[in-house]
């Protein structure tokens, strides 16, 4: 069964890292200031903070779909240089290639990676793991938007990824589809090891899943400071703790943008 | 008539022509209209430069290049009997020639419907 195999690794560091867009008009947007963060092999960590301080500019720099204007990130140690199967990216968008059925998109990294032929079999339990038995042969416009964002999450997970890098995979999902998937993606976690990192806009998913949560904020993106969730597992949704956390996070965001509050309010 | 022996060949060039451009053109708008985030996450699933083109660009291109193999169906056929009307001595554009050479309007007639009818579908 799949959940047998751990990843034994997935530290990541990132390091001093900026990125500066260039706007329309050559004004230039630095997008990210001098992040620095080091993420512990299998540990879970929530990225929040208001719309455009950076969250998803870090997720693609880590994801390698982006390079940093300054700084570098290591995975285990070693830069990256771009895209890797190591590193396993789901969307807020499940991004479900529409010509494939459930089983071929979940099987495309394998696919891609000529390896299919040899792990065929596991397909079958991604798709069981993420409790889509029985929609293999169905289409991605036949699914539902939970069920969509699970063939997503399957997708990533069948490559075995040592980090997963989550975007707001859940913020286009119904409260009740959400607090579900937020217990799979636990569980999966919890059996597979893997790193993970999570951006949300949900400060209660932020500290309902993490270990630790990263606050950030704009203009110019940056990170404000790293909390730590001591909170056992597994969590209570009503746990009183939550709240202390919460309104410290709240504080901390309030703090930082005490000139800009009316935009947020 | 300069460029080939005979009108065949040259019916020929012109059907190719019409079906070569649609086709292609369909084709290319389809591909670059491809959303980005289906390369991204192709890439981030470990896919190489052949898996972008051929299992990600192409078929998220397939509905375009469908429509473009259509319209070149299309346009093919129109140019068939404009082909037929200039030398091939065969097939309906040829066939309303004849029959008006003859002054038998009624074939010629029958001749627009059937193309009608069966170019309607196109
Ligand atoms: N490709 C790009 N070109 C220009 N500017 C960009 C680009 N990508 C991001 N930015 C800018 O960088 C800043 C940070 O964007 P980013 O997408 O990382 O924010 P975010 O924290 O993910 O926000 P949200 O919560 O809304 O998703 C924004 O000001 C954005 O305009
Ligand atoms: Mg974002």
């Amino acid at each position: 069964m799949v959940n047998s195999r751990k990843v034994d690794s997935g530290k990541l560091e990132i390091k001093n890292v900026g990125r500066t867009f260039l706007d329309v008009k050559g004004n230039e947007i630095v997008a990210l200031k001098d992040a620095s963060l080091i993420v512990n092999e299998g540990e879970f960590v929530s990225l929040v903070g208001p719309s455009g301080c950076g969250k998803s500019t870090l997720l693609r720099l880590i994801a390698g779909l982006d390079t940093p204007s300054l700084g570098e990130v290591l995975l285990d140690g070693t830069p990256i240089s771009g895209p890797g199967y190591e590193r396993g990216l789901v969307f807020q968008d499940p991004t479900l290639f529409p010509w494939l059925n459930v089983k071929n998109n979940v099987a495309s990294g394998l696919v891609a990676r000529k390896v299919y032929n040899k792990k065929e079999n596991e397909v079958q339990d991604y798709i069981n793991l993420v409790g889509l038995t029985g929609f293999e042969n169905s289409y991605p416009h036949q699914l539902s938007g939970g069920m969509a964002q699970r063939v997503a999450l399957a997708r990533a997970l069948v490559n075995h990824p040592k980090v997963l890098l989550l975007d707001e995979p859940l913020g286009a999902l119904d409260a009740f589809t959400r607090m579900q998937m937020q217990d799979e993606i636990l569980r999966i976690w919890q059996e597979r090891q893997t790193t993970v990192v999570l951006v949300t806009h949900d400060i209660d998913e932020a500290i309902y899943m993490s270990d630790r949560i990263v606050i950030m904020t704009p203009r110019p993106g940056k990170i404000q400071e790293t909390i730590k969730v001591e909170i056992g597992r597994p969590r209570r949704r009503n746990d009183p703790d939550f709240f202390k956390i919460r309104s410290k996070i709240l504080e901390i965001l309030h703090f930082a943008k005490e000139e800009q509050l009316s935009y947020y309010l | 008539m300069v460029v080939f022996p005979n009108t065949f060949s040259a019916s020929v060039f012109l059907i190719v022509l019409a079906v070569w451009f649609p086709v292609t053109v369909m084709t290319s708008s389809g591909i670059a209209n491809v959303r980005n985030s289906f390369f991204e996450v192709a890439k981030t699933l470990g896919a190489d430069r052949k898996y972008l083109i051929f299992k990600v660009a192409i078929p998220a291109a397939y509905p375009n290049i469908f429509i473009g193999l259509f319209m070149g169906m299309g346009s093919s056929f129109l140019t068939l009997i404009v082909g037929e009307m200039l030398g091939v001595k065969a097939g309906l554009g040829w066939y309303i020639n004849w029959a008006q050479g003859w002054a038998e309007l009624h074939k010629v007639y029958a001749s627009l419907i059937l193309m009608a009818v069966m170019f309607s579908s196109f």
